[in-house]
């Protein structure tokens, strides 16, 4: 019997292969990217844990130093750190200014948030010493021993860089969310001594954030009694008198919550793809095995009239099943650790954390070889299950021609008298085994659905910035102020701005917005009523302005609240002193990066902050010193840029090209794979058919042309099916992508469907071609000899 | 009546594993135009080789074809299907018709592919299937399915007709009204009819008989009262 099986493999050896390269890839997919994730998340966790990544951090306008003690004594809290940040210019040796963030370093010893020394040392002299973060230190090419300077309140600050650090508060570096991207040259950090840093800043003896660390046991618990939100709700009424702006949680710090999105991302996919590719080649799997028990029909006969069991019969054919399972399993773990270990090196250097070297998930080895074997068993038994009908005596009798039925075309005799002969026998053939045509037709539909969502993907980034920046918001740069000032204020950035520029008034300020006992804290933004820089749109495209007492809110945003036009929310401000309203959602808009509410500037000013102020502006201009003046400017503390955004989104449009080139290349091994088996399937059945129309005068290439005929209206009904197959794709894509973080609008363009159209024809018709050999090597003799058509 | 069909010098051998079988050692033959004949030899005597060398399926070591004046065996494949095509009719042992077509289908299918086919209704009707075109192989009996396989090969309007052991797989009443066909179709068409056999009786209907033994014509008999199929026995 194994004999006979090796002799099985060693026939249908190129469909085989075929089905192994499907297995292995869908294996390795599933180990790689499963043993990715979790090294990943592994590292990670290792990393924050070594480090003392903060589990909360509050941001105050000042807080005295004093109190941090207070704080590091409230029970659950382990130790508390208080630092001093600031967004100041850095001015680079062309006099190019990016932003930077200041941070304070304590002195002494620290718990949270600590820095990973890559080169050189911490800091020891306090005046004019700073480590900068590994990323700004790579993008801008600083190293040890290098000045740089940076501007404070106006004063040129040189320091020397003692010191290039990883921290696990920025794996992820991001000026903001709206910038989407890191962009190691355009954002850093830079690290000094804390009294240098209340000198520079005038904060002496205060801190403008502290940080948290709580007190777990070791199943990560609070002590009884104790939970998460009360201790929150007491640090922030502690807090509430020195100004809290913002509290942030361990899952919601922007780097961690990006990173862990992109690790969870990684997850997901590790399942659910290989599970696609694996059902792919079961059910291959299941038609060649299915192929083989009627060919071998004679052969199981004997087998059962010399005394074989049904069972062993059966066995037989699922150990052919089983050992593609085995073989494609284990060539599929050994190609995906090695992938793994790539691929984590590759994430791990892309994030800067430090790496931890590679476990081995026993699980995922085991399982994924399991996954293999049983997906193969399953299929296998399930073509072989024609083996028990076989009765000994009549599989020696020549078999009855199979029951010729009449197709529904045929019910439609304007239509039916149209076609040719050969086109009739065209259709009767693809009528004649609806099983295997629809098991093309679903595999073609899966290759061009995959296709189109993949081709649609370099949309996505280019349709959030585009949508971003060239229809929701216009504005050239967004300045935010160091405090609120009046709306005139305009006119002296008019003034300093060379024409033409347009200036306009906004204010962005965190609100913590709730309704019942859902709550969610995102900036609000204070929109001019006669605005040219936002066009904010509903959920029907119609250009939208809020009204007085009312606020626009993100769709994410009235996911996270559950709410709807009409219903009533608390808006309350994290600033000291200020008010708090209700307001009534007035509509929904839409908006790709970022969760945010929006109010008429006037109105948002006059309930929630002063009459007439403003923190910020919105400057559309042709001034080529923009940035160099504004940074000169009293009162300016960031400058965005849209146009920097947007390189920063060119730059990555080449990785991108590397992973739509995988996914092509995956949805092309699937595409081939099921239309080359199928097509070498049906040329083993119909064998004999070829052969008498070989002997009647057909030539190969006219029989050749009939299964390509065949195989087209099959393709043709499949990327029609396939059509709604990519738009589901791509919106179940849109969907889980989005977030909090981003919102997706995401539908394949007419260039995206005619592309993944011509990568699928290319790819079935290199399958197609690929079965001609069959046909050219047909030994139509045996048309001759054969009792079965 | 002028020669169709001759056979010079024919030699086959193949490989069967390890063991090379010499299925043609040299025939020699000519058919006339218009003929019945039977070519007779055991299981093994080499005229199914022989049979798919005269029908241009295979070619042989040495040796030559020719019919209607055209040396088959130095055709290339083209042409040899193009031979197959217009030249001759085959009809096999089981029937190899196509299961998903019926029974008019089946003869349609191969005058989709000559290039002077005969009418189908007057083929149908000929055989005696008129009353079953529409029905598939699978609703008729083997002699009906049989019947379908001879119109389908004389559909195409063929000189030549092959038949290789066309009622080996019928009872004995239904293969004598296959072969009343076939001698029917070879009188009232003029289609030279070629049927190689193991069953000696089937010899007592030709015109001609060629003995096979061992890849060898071992007789070449003349039957100047061929009976008809009805009188005959096996």
């Amino acid at each position: 019997m194994d004999l006979m099986l090796w002799r099985m493999i060693k026939h249908s050896k190129a469909q085989f292969i075929a089905v192994l390269v499907v297995i292995a890839m869908g294996i390795a997919m599933f180990t790689a990217i499963s043993l990715a994730g979790f090294n990943l998340d592994d590292s990670k966790d290792r990393y924050y844990q070594e480090n003392g990544f903060m589990d909360f951090s509050i941001s105050v306008d000042q807080i005295p130093a004093s109190l941090i003690d207070d704080l590091r004594s409230m029970p659950g809290i382990r130790t508390a750190e208080g630092r001093i940040t600031a967004e100041v210019p850095f001015i680079a040796e062309n006099a190019d200014r990016v932003n930077v963030k200041l941070l304070s370093m304590p002195s002494e010893g620290y718990e949270i948030n600590q820095l990973l020394m890559r080169e050189g040392r911490s800091i020891q002299d306090p005046n004019n010493e700073a480590v900068i973060l590994s990323q700004f230190a790579d993008g801008r090419k600083i190293s040890v021993g290098d000045d740089i300077v940076i501007q404070v309140n106006g004063l040129r600050c040189s320091l020397r860089v003692v010191g290039i650090a990883y921290s696990p508060e920025f794996i992820y570096l991001i000026e903001s969310i709206q910038s989407m991207m890191p962009a190691e040259e355009g954002y850093g950090v830079v690290y000094v001594d804390e009294l240098l840093a209340m000198q520079l800043l005038g904060m002496y003896g205060a801190y403008n954030e502290v940080f948290f660390l709580y007190d777990l046991d070791h199943q990560g618990h609070f002590r009884p009694g104790l939970t998460e939100d009360d201790l929150i709700d007491d640090i922030e009424k502690k807090a509430e008198p020195y100004g809290h702006k913002a509290s942030v949680l361990r899952k919601d710090q922007l780097s961690n919550a990006l990173i862990g999105e992109e690790i969870n991302g990684l997850k997901s996919m590790g399942v659910s793809i290989p599970i696609l590719f694996l059902l792919v080649a079961a059910s291959v799997i299941a038609m060649m095995v299915s192929r083989m028990v009627k060919k071998d029909r004679i052969k199981i006969g004997v087998m059962k009239a010399i005394g074989y069991s049904n069972r062993s019969v059966l066995g037989h054919y699922v150990k052919y099943a089983l050992t593609a399972g085995l073989i494609g399993g284990m060539a599929g773990i050994l190609l995906g650790y090695q992938i793994a270990g790539y691929m984590t090196t590759m994430y791990a250097d892309f994030f800067e954390i430090p790496s931890y070297g590679m476990k081995i998930y026993w699980a995922f080895i085991v399982g994924g070889l399991l996954l293999s074997c049983i997906f193969c068993m399953a299929f296998g038994a399930y073509g072989a299950r024609g083996s028990l009908r076989i009765l000994p005596a009549e599989s020696m009798q020549s078999e009855s021609p199979r029951e010729g039925k009449r197709i529904f075309l045929e019910s439609l005799p304007f239509l039916w008298k149209r076609l040719r002969f050969s086109q009739k026998l065209v259709m009767k053939n693809v009528f004649r085994n609806k099983k295997r045509s629809l098991f093309v037709l679903m595999g073609v539909s899966l290759t061009y659905g995959t296709l189109m969502f993949t081709m649609t993907m370099p949309g996505i980034i280019d349709e959030m910035m585009v949508k971003q920046y060239e229809e929701y918001q216009t504005m050239d740069y967004n300045v935010s102020f160091s405090r609120p000032l009046l709306n005139t204020v305009r006119r002296d950035l008019l003034h300093e701005l060379s024409d033409p520029t347009y200036v306009e008034g906004r204010i962005e300020q965190p609100f913590e917005f709730s309704v019942g006992n859902r709550e969610k804290t995102v900036v609000m933004i204070g929109v001019a009523s006669d605005s040219r820089v936002f066009n904010l749109r509903d959920r029907r495209e119609q250009k939208i302005v809020p009204r007085g007492g009312q606020v626009l809110i993100t769709e994410n945003l009235a996911k996270a609240l559950d709410v709807a036009p009409g219903d009533r929310l608390l808006a309350k401000s994290f600033l000291a002193g200020e008010k708090e309203a209700y307001l009534t959602v007035q509509d929904i808009v839409k908006q790709t990066m970022g969760m945010n509410a929006y109010m008429d500037l006037t109105d948002m000013g006059d309930r929630l902050m002063e009459h007439g102020a403003i923190n910020g502006v919105y400057i559309n201009t042709e001034d080529p010193d923009v940035v160099a003046k504004l940074r000169e400017m009293e009162n300016v503390s960031t400058i965005l840029s849209s146009q920097d955004m947007k390189d920063m989104f060119s730059e990555y449009t080449g990785l991108m090209s590397i992973m739509i080139g995988v996914l092509v290349m995956l949805s092309g091994v699937l595409g081939f794979s099921i239309v080359y088996n199928a097509t070498i399937v049906s040329i083993g059945e119909r064998k004999m058919e070829f052969s008498s129309l070989r002997v009647m005068g057909f030539g190969k290439d006219e029989i050749f042309r009939m299964i390509l005929s065949e195989n087209i209206i099959i393709s043709i009904a499949g990327i029609v099916a396939g059509i709604p197959m990519g738009y589901a794709m791509t919106t179940y894509f849109a969907e889980s992508f989005s977030s909090d973080l981003y919102t997706l609008y995401l539908t394949p363009t007419p260039g995206a469907t005619l592309r993944s159209l011509g990568f699928t024809v290319a790819f079935l018709l290199v399958a197609q071609f690929a079965t001609f050999e069959k046909i050219r090597k047909l030994d139509f003799l045996l048309a001759l000899k054969n009792r079965t058509s | 009546m002028g020669i169709i069909l001759e056979a010079k010098n024919l030699k086959k051998s193949y490989q069967m594993g390890e063991v090379e079988v010499r299925a043609l050692r040299g025939a020699n033959f000519a058919v006339e135009e218009g003929s019945f004949v039977v070519i007779l030899g055991p299981s093994g005597s080499g005229k199914s080789t022989l049979l798919n060398i005269l029908g241009g399926m295979d070619v042989p070591d040495s040796g030559e074809v020719i019919v209607s004046g055209q040396t088959v065996t130095s055709l290339s494949d083209k042409e040899l299907t193009q031979y197959r095509r217009t030249k001759v009719g085959f009809v096999f042992q089981f029937y190899n018709i196509m299961a998903s077509l019926t029974a008019r289908e089946n003869v349609e299918l191969a005058t989709e592919i000559a290039e002077n086919p005969l009418d189908i209704d007057q083929i149908m009707e000929a055989v005696g299937l008129k009353e079953r075109t529409e029905h598939f192989p699978s609703q008729m009996s083997g002699g009906e399915q049989q019947r379908v396989s001879i119109a389908r090969a004389i559909a195409k309007n063929p000189d030549l007709l092959l038949c290789d052991e066309p009622t080996g797989a019928l009872d004995f009443q239904t293969g004598v009204t296959i072969l009343a066909l076939l001698a029917k179709i070879n009188k009232d068409m003029g289609k030279t009819v070629i049927v190689i056999t193991h069953n000696a009786g089937i010899a007592d209907m030709a015109d001609r008989v060629f003995r096979m033994r061992s890849g060898e014509i071992v007789e070449d008999r003349s039957n100047p009262t061929p009976l008809s199929p009805e009188e005959i026995t096996w």
